[in-house]
C-alpha cells in the first residue's frame, strides 16, 4: 500500500470511528452494524468494542477491560496514532505509515501470528460466554 | 525465456493477475533470463476466487484480508467488526482486484 493511500485511508476510518463513538449512545438498545452478530446472533471477536470504549473515555477502566479488552487498547493506543498521523500529514515525514510496514512484518511472522491469533480466539471465546 | 514457456506461463496462471497486465507481463517474462524460470514456477499465487469465498464467508472478521496478506487492514476490519459491515461487503467486490494486485506485487520482485 502506498502512503498516500495509507493515510487517505487512516483518515476516512478516524472520521467515521470517532463519528460512530459520539454518536452510538443515540442508537436503539441492542443494535448493531456487525454483519457476523446479526447474521449468526452470535458475537464476533470484537462486539463490544464501542461499550468498552465508552467506559474507557468515561474512566472506569476496569469495566473496559471487561467488556472487551480491545476496547482499552483501541483507546490507549488510537488517540496516539491519530496524533501521530496528524503530525506525519503536516510535516510530511511517514513515521506512521514506516511503523504501519514494520509492525506488518512483525505480525506476520509465524509465532507471533499465531499467539494473537489465539488470544483472539480466547477473547472470543469469553465474547460469546458473556453473552455481549 | 521461451515463448512456449511464457504462453504455458500466462495459459495456467493467467487468472491470477488483471487481464490488462498480462501483455506487460508476457514482455517481461519473454526477456527474462532462463534462470529465473523455475523461480516463477514455484511460485505459489493466490487464488482471486478463493479470496472471494472467504471475503463472503469470514470478511467481517478481516480473514481474507489477511489471508491476502494485507495483515493491517486485517486487523482493521477485525477491530471495526468488518468495518461496520460496509467495509465487509465493498471487500465482496474489491477482494478479487486486490488479491490480483498482491500476485504482481509479488510477481514484480522476480520481474524487475
Amino acid at each position: 500500500m502506498s502512503s498516500g493511500k495509507f493515510y487517505g485511508l487512516f483518515s476516512v476510518f478516524s472520521v467515521i470511528g470517532t463519528c460512530w463513538l459520539l454518536t452510538s449512545s443515540f442508537l436503539p438498545e441492542g443494535w448493531t452494524p456487525c454483519l457476523f452478530h446479526n447474521l449468526t446472533g452470535w458475537p464476533c471477536p470484537s462486539c463490544g468494542t464501542t461499550r468498552s470504549l465508552h467506559a474507557f473515555f468515561s474512566g472506569s477502566l476496569g469495566q473496559s477491560l471487561f467488556i472487551n479488552p480491545l476496547g482499552l487498547l483501541v483507546g490507549l493506543a488510537g488517540p496516539m496514532i491519530l496524533a501521530f498521523t496528524i503530525a506525519d500529514i503536516l510535516s510530511g515525514k511517514q513515521r506512521v505509515y514506516k511503523a504501519y510496514l514494520s509492525g506488518e512484518q512483525i505480525l506476520k511472522q509465524p509465532p507471533i501470528a499465531l499467539t494473537l491469533g489465539l488470544v483472539m480466539l480466547a477473547n472470543w471465546i469469553w465474547n460469546i460466554s458473556k453473552g455481549l | 525465456m521461451d515463448t512456449q514457456k511464457v504462453d504455458m506461463f500466462l495459459m495456467t496462471s493467467g487468472k491470477f493477475f488483471e487481464s490488462n497486465q498480462l501483455p506487460i507481463i508476457r514482455d517481461r517474462l519473454l526477456n527474462l533470463d532462463e534462470s529465473k524460470w523455475i523461480v516463477i514456477q514455484t511460485m505459489q499465487f493466490k487464488d482471486p476466487t478463493t479470496s472471494l469465498i472467504i471475503s463472503i464467508l469470514a470478511g467481517s472478521l478481516g480473514i481474507d484480508r489477511f489471508i491476502i496478506g494485507d495483515t493491517g487492514l486485517g486487523i482493521g476490519k477485525l477491530l471495526t467488526c468488518g468495518g461496520f459491515g460496509i467495509w465487509a461487503i465493498i471487500d465482496w467486490f474489491m477482494i478479487q482486484a486486490a488479491t490480483r494486485e498482491k500476485n504482481m506485487a509479488m510477481l514484480q520482485q522476480v520481474l524487475y
